[in-house]
């Protein structure tokens, strides 16, 4: 139930789903697409006066890759980051995700895309008030397709052990601190091992020491599972722990200048490694 | 489950909110409840009667109106019936008396008072409608100072067969007692006409009459007999008195029935939409209030039929919580009263399981229609507006 179904019968190639990433038999790891490419967007608010938010912007980010986008306050990060976790729809300009072109998938399909290949974190942590800890990182699978709610709940606490919340999985968020909140919403956003995570702002409302246990967690797990994660930040300190600084202002990604925090890692995290060679092994 | 336990929760957090939202829908199935156990104690004693009068023609005094099955005391000459019988197309006919047990009862809404019928045993075997006994034996011809009672009167008298009672200042034994039918007989003292005649001549021996009178006549005609068309030969035959044919009869009950159905229902019906409109009040206000929810679990992956599954449950829950509890009030009221006018022989409502069923069943389907429209309104949330909001 990968991208691959999601855009079933608008790709030639059939892709074959490894552990919530996509690959093709054919693919070569050291030339797959970017995981996420964005290219001339566009997008303005109609209003009295149109708000052009988006103009033109372009990007690309690489599989594995955590990239940190920063700007001032109305740049257009977070429309951004809702085009991409297509949430919201652009003007003009193509989405692209490993490659494949998502931006006018069905909209009866855009659920299924986004449980499978996007996980949100929220600064507001957007948790279920009603909800155990538990029930709220469980919320996917119950949209998910009967295969998987089977194993859901064993993934849920999974997702729940590498958050480090296991243990107060029957607590309700009124029952939790802010940072446990957010570490409970980065659970639910991996749960179901998305190929792409996409942060709002996740410590924006947590003060320095949380903030730091949060992002010391965002940037293990980005290390441990290799999934791609994009965050929007105003904080340096969270945007330099990122691969790469993203600086939007005025609705444009303005063009990188100096080297990232750390270098792009070219090839892909141990885990896809071995899965890569081993379908080497079989071709 | 999950499904469930999240709606019963939703309900949970806006306890007062809810609490009269359930109280609505509860207030509208009581009163479709109560209303409808009233409807179904009338239908049945509506359907006794209409087996009891199908094949009969029933004639009595004319009196200028409908009174025929209702009538008591004596008012017509019990020679007529053999003036009846002679006449072309009347196959049997045989007189009946009835007389209230106690002279100073009168008939009420609340209450049908016992009365005492007077039969010809050997007559009413040949009858193809048949009260049911539940003890004991019917009444044969012969028979003196012996009676067959109704069930209401078993339970208000404590009488059973073999116990002895005194009827209109005559001793009577009991030989056998009837099932409950839901209707008159319920209430009925049945005693040979004659013994019926012999209490009606203490009552009437100061009048002038010397004739045996009786309360009706039952005329059975022969098969393939026009019953309209014979009702009005013996009309025309006979002066004085007033004849029903079974097809007047059944129409009359059941037009009667049908009207006051429609009225009881009817406004138990107002009730229940009252209620609905309040869920569907809760729901837009409750989809309203969780719109960031909405928007999250539409991020997640939830579908618009996802959202709509959720939101139906829970008003479909309100209905079901409504619905018994409705029901259960209304059980709890019809049983205080049947018990209190038992008393005076009459049980004004029937509850039944098919009306249990169907008055829960009802506020369910009424709790899921009135989420129809809260429901479409949170598949129309659109998460990326929800979400920016404080």
């Amino acid at each position: 139930m990968a991208l691959g179904r999601t855009l079933r019968g608008r790709r030639k190639k059939k892709p074959q789903r490894m552990k919530g990433k996509l690959f093709t038999k054919q693919d070569d790891l050291k030339n797959l697409p970017p995981m996420v490419e964005v290219t001339g967007i566009h997008r303005t608010y109609e209003a009295a006066e149109p708000v052009r938010v988006l103009r033109g912007v372009s990007l690309k980010v690489e599989r594995g890759e955590m990239v940190a986008l920063m700007g001032p306050s109305g740049s257009g990060k977070t429309t951004l980051l809702n085009v991409i976790g297509l949430l919201d729809t652009p003007d003009a300009g193509t989405v692209k995700f490993a490659g494949v072109d998502v931006t006018d998938l069905k909209r009866r399909r855009i659920p299924l895309f986004r449980q499978n290949e996007v996980g949100m974190i929220f600064q507001q942590k957007n948790l279920i008030p009603s909800l155990t800890a538990f029930e709220n990182v469980y919320l996917p699978f119950r949209y998910a397709a009967r295969g998987k709610r089977k194993q859901g709940r064993e993934q849920a606490r999974e997702a729940l052990r590498l958050v480090g919340m296991l243990e107060r999985e029957n607590h309700r968020p009124d029952q939790l601190s802010g940072g446990e909140q957010q570490r409970v919403a980065v659970a639910r956003a991996l749960a179901l091992s998305p190929a792409v995570v996409l942060a709002d702002e996740p410590t924006g409302e947590l003060d320095h020491k949380t903030s730091d246990q949060v992002m010391d967690l965002i940037q293990e797990l980005n290390r441990q599972t290799g999934q791609t994660f994009v965050i929007v930040t105003h904080d340096h300190s969270v945007a330099e722990r990122a691969d790469r600084i993203l600086t939007m202002d005025d609705g444009k990604v303005v063009p990188e200048r100096g080297r990232a925090a750390r270098p792009v890692r070219p090839q892909p995290p141990p885990r896809k490694r071995a899965a890569a060679k081993s379908a080497k092994k079989k071709t | 489950m999950t499904l469930v336990r999240e709606a019963l929760r939703n309900i949970w957090r806006r306890k007062a909110r809810s609490a009269l939202t359930i109280f609505g829908v509860g207030i509208g199935i009581f009163a479709l409840v109560t209303m409808g156990a009233l409807s179904q104690s009338l239908s049945k004693s509506t359907q006794v009667g209409i087996d009891y009068f199908k094949n009969r023609i029933l004639v009595t005094k004319d009196s200028g109106g409908f009174g025929g099955p209702f009538a008591v005391g004596p008012q017509l000459p019990a020679s007529l019936t053999d003036r009846i019988e002679v006449i072309d197309g009347v196959d049997r006919a045989y007189p009946t008396l009835s007389l209230l047990a106690d002279r100073d009862a009168e008939f009420s809404v609340t209450s049908a008072p016992a009365t005492i019928q007077g039969i010809p045993p050997e007559e009413v075997a040949k009858d193809r409608f048949k009260l049911e006994l539940s003890e004991g034996r019917n009444l044969r011809a012969g028979d003196t100072g012996k009676t067959v009672i109704g069930s209401s009167i078993v339970q208000k008298e404590k009488l059973g067969v073999g116990d002895t009672m005194i009827l209109r200042d005559a001793r009577f034994e009991v030989v056998g007692t009837l099932s409950r039918t839901g209707a008159r007989p319920d209430s009925f003292y049945f005693v040979t006409l004659e013994d019926a005649l012999g209490l009606s001549r203490n009552v009437t021996q100061f009048t002038t009459s010397t004739e045996e009178l009786v309360t009706n006549i039952n005329v059975f005609p022969k098969a393939g007999t026009d019953s309209t068309a014979l009702t009005e030969r013996i009309e025309s035959r006979i002066s004085g008195v007033d004849g029903t044919p079974p097809e007047q009869l059944k129409r009359t009950l059941e037009d009667a029935s049908a009207v006051f159905n429609l009225i009881v229902l009817g406004s138990a019906l107002i009730a229940v939409l009252v209620g609905s409109l309040s869920v569907i009040n809760t729901m837009i206000m409750s989809v309203t209030e969780r719109r960031k929810e909405i928007g999250v679990k539409r991020v997640v992956g939830a579908r618009a039929r996802h959202i709509l599954r959720e939101t139906i449950t829970e008003t479909g829950l309100i209905g079901l919580i409504g619905g018994v509890l409705g029901f259960l009030g209304s059980a709890v009221l019809t049983t205080i009263i049947n018990s209190i006018t038992r008393q005076s022989g009459l049980e004004l409502f029937l509850l039944t399981p098919r009306l249990a069923a169907g008055a829960i069943g009802f506020a369910v389907v009424l709790g899921v229609l009135a989420g129809l429209y809260p429901a479409w309104r949170a598949t129309r949330i659109k998460p990326v507006k929800v979400l920016r909001e404080e």
